[in-house]
């Protein structure tokens, strides 16, 4: 079973996309701050991280900058789930190494197929 | 007109009437001495003339005298005769040797040979070329007491204001010469001060005009250590100021943004999850939906009334309709909304009011949003088993405010942050990254003193709960409009005390 974590300081986003995924079948664990995601990175080993951009502390940005930082995890596949739908924050996170980028509000059966076709796409590209 | 222009023109129109009025004064001066100067020198001649003829009458030696006469009028062009009158008024000498031995019977010869002092004499002559006006200088000559003759010279007018003329014109040109000079520089001096006075001058304008277009970092490089220089940094200053606002207004903005566009974001994927879910999982979920999207709403509406008071309130448009007022009701109300969520954080929430205290001339509805948000606040950054308490008093220095106090035994504040959190938008996570500017890595939070255990816990109550960042703001703006004034008193990690004073008396309200 595939692990995934979803960081988000919304309790209630956190609590949502939490039920859609392990109805999807999905292993999923939580972290309500860019910190305590980057910690749980390290001590969970995830297969795949939804990551939201607007948190107080570290924020989005910058735990994907660490993780891509880090030769061990910057593999880790990573969905942005934000309220930011302007063209440029698409880009940047993109640019930052995000593999996908999802606004809020969002549809559950989209969110679910997206996290299926990025972690099919990275152990495709891992298997290569 | 270009101020350079302005400038330059009216140097050179000051330079010019200085220099003018100089010239002139010069001139009249210099004319009067000239005249003075002449005349002395008439009566040296005089003079010489008769210590010559004294000398000669003496030694009888008349051919002296002769030749000395002729010197003179040789000597000095303006000179038109000279001569010397023995005591018989016999001409002993004389410039046109003709009259020798002759004697004087005009009238101008008798007053000069009766004169017993000095006596100028002006008179015309007639000669076949012109009508000539002749000064005539007479000095009496004595040996003893005994009158021995007459020295007598005749000055041409004529000639001698031509002499002081040409001494004129020579000065009169000398001075247009200098002046010219003057002018030329004064005007390229004035030319060199304008430019090097509007050289920093078009700098500010053109740096005015581009803070105008928004370039706020722009520089005016202008370092001089007078107004212009002050100026320049002013205008600096002013640009700093303005991108400062502008650095507030787009955080203000994308923070309204935030807060708005997360409770909806909530509000509508949930609906998104109903929608898609059907029926069957409707049954499994739906009333947990639905609280989570009512709480989401609540939220919203918070922000939204906050908002609107904020606006109202920087509007100046927030009007307080103030009446006496029972405070330990009000609190008493208040604090019983709250009761089940403190009891609920395990939160000791207490009122300590005084039976005695008077009442207080206030808006209820707005003194209950202050006690709200004060209380509210208090809940929100105490950890289990801490205390709120609201208590009040007279002021002992100003018996017409009631002092009122929300204590918590809360996260506290640290020093730094005091005078920022009535600030719009102030948001305790601001707090939170204090600690990681500290270098105090969140992961640590276990290692750190014992106070800071409650910090980690009421971070993460505050994750769930976030406010709007106006409720303070608000509270200040109230409790100003009724003339009275808040202040909080905090030790980090230990709690936080809020002051506020309210008025007994109407009269005291800010209108």
């Amino acid at each position: 079973m595939k692990k995934i974590l979803v960081v988000d300081d919304e309790k209630a986003i956190l609590d949502l996309v939490k039920r859609i995924l392990t109805r999807g079948g999905f292993e999923v664990i939580t972290a309500s701050d860019g910190e305590e995601g980057l910690a749980k990175v390290y001590s969970e080993a995830p297969d795949l991280m939804i990551l939201d951009i607007n948190m107080a502390g570290m924020n989005g940005w910058e735990v994907c900058g660490k993780i891509r930082g880090d030769p061990l995890y910057k593999h880790l596949p990573i969905i942005m789930l934000t309220v930011r739908k302007k063209k440029e924050d698409q880009l940047k996170g993109l640019d930052l190494g995000g593999d996908e980028y999802i606004t809020k509000p969002f549809y559950p059966k989209e969110l679910l197929a997206r996290v299926k076709t990025v972690l099919q796409r990275s152990s495709g590209s891992s298997k290569a | 007109m270009k101020l350079k222009t302005k400038f330059s023109l009216f140097t050179s129109l000051l330079v010019t009437i200085v220099l003018a009025a100089t010239s002139i004064l010069f001139v009249t001066f210099e004319k009067q001495h000239l005249i003075k100067q002449t005349r002395e020198n008439q009566i040296a001649l005089v003079k010489s003339l008769a210590s010559v003829g004294r000398e000669a009458l003496f030694r009888n030696y008349d051919l002296f005298l002769i030749d000395y006469i002729k010197t003179i009028k040789e000597g000095n062009r303006a000179v038109s005769y000279a001569l010397f009158i023995d005591s018989e008024n016999r001409i002993l000498a004389h410039s046109n040797p003709q009259m020798l031995r002759q004697i004087i019977k005009d009238s101008i010869g008798i007053r000069a040979q009766t004169s017993r002092t000095l006596l100028i004499q002006t008179y015309q002559v007639v000669s076949e070329k012109q009508e000539q006006e002749i000064i005539d200088v007479a000095l009496p000559v004595f040996l003893g007491k005994e009158r021995k003759g007459t020295a007598r010279i005749g000055f041409s007018k004529a000639v001698l204001e031509e002499v002081i003329r040409e001494a004129l014109d020579k000065t009169q040109r000398r001075i247009l010469v200098v002046a010219l000079g003057v002018l030329i520089f004064g005007l390229l001096g004035a030319f060199i001060l304008a430019a090097t006075m509007t050289r920093p001058i078009k700098m500010l304008v053109r740096g005015a005009d581009l803070i105008g277009q928004g370039k706020l970092d722009t520089k005016i490089k202008v370092e001089r250590r007078d107004e212009l220089g002050w100026l320049a940094g002013e205008f600096n200053r002013m640009a700093e100021r303005l991108k400062e606002l502008d650095q507030m207004k787009k955080d203000f903005v994308s923070g309204v943004t935030h807060d708005l566009r997360s409770p909806l974001a909530a509000i509508e994927s949930y609906v998104n999850e109903m929608l898609e879910g059907g029926l069957e999982e409707f049954a499994k979920t739906g009333v947990e939906n639905l609280t989570t999207i009512k709480n989401n709403t609540i939220r919203l509406s918070h922000f939204i009334n906050d908002l609107l008071d904020m606006a109202k309130i920087e509007a100046g448009g927030m009007e307080i309709t103030p009446q006496l007022l029972d405070l330990s009701s009000l609190v008493t109300e208040v604090v019983a909304n709250f009761m089940p969520k403190a009891e609920k954080e395990k939160i000791d929430l207490r009122i300590e009011l005084p039976i005695d205290l008077p009442k207080v001339f206030a808006d209820g509805d707005r003194i209950r949003q202050v006690f709200t948000n004060l209380i509210s606040n208090g809940i929100k950054f105490t950890a289990q088993g801490g205390t709120v308490s609201v208590t009040a008093e007279e002021m002992m220095e100003n018996p017409e405010f009631v002092l009122v106090k929300v204590s918590d035994t809360g996260t506290g504040i640290p020093p730094q942050e005091l005078d920022r959190i009535f600030d719009k938008f102030y948001h305790i996570g601001d707090v939170f990254e204090y600690i990681r500017r500290k270098d105090q890595p969140p992961e640590n939070l276990d290692k750190l003193p014992d106070k800071f255990h409650k910090l980690k816990e009421v971070r993460e109550k505050v994750k769930g709960a976030k406010g709007t960042g106006l409720g303070l703001f608000i509270v200040k703006s109230i409790v100003e409009l009724h003339g009275g004034k808040v202040w909080a008193e905090s030790k980090f990690g230990e709690g936080t005390t809020f002051v506020f004073t309210l008025p007994v008396k109407r009269g005291k309200i800010k209108k």
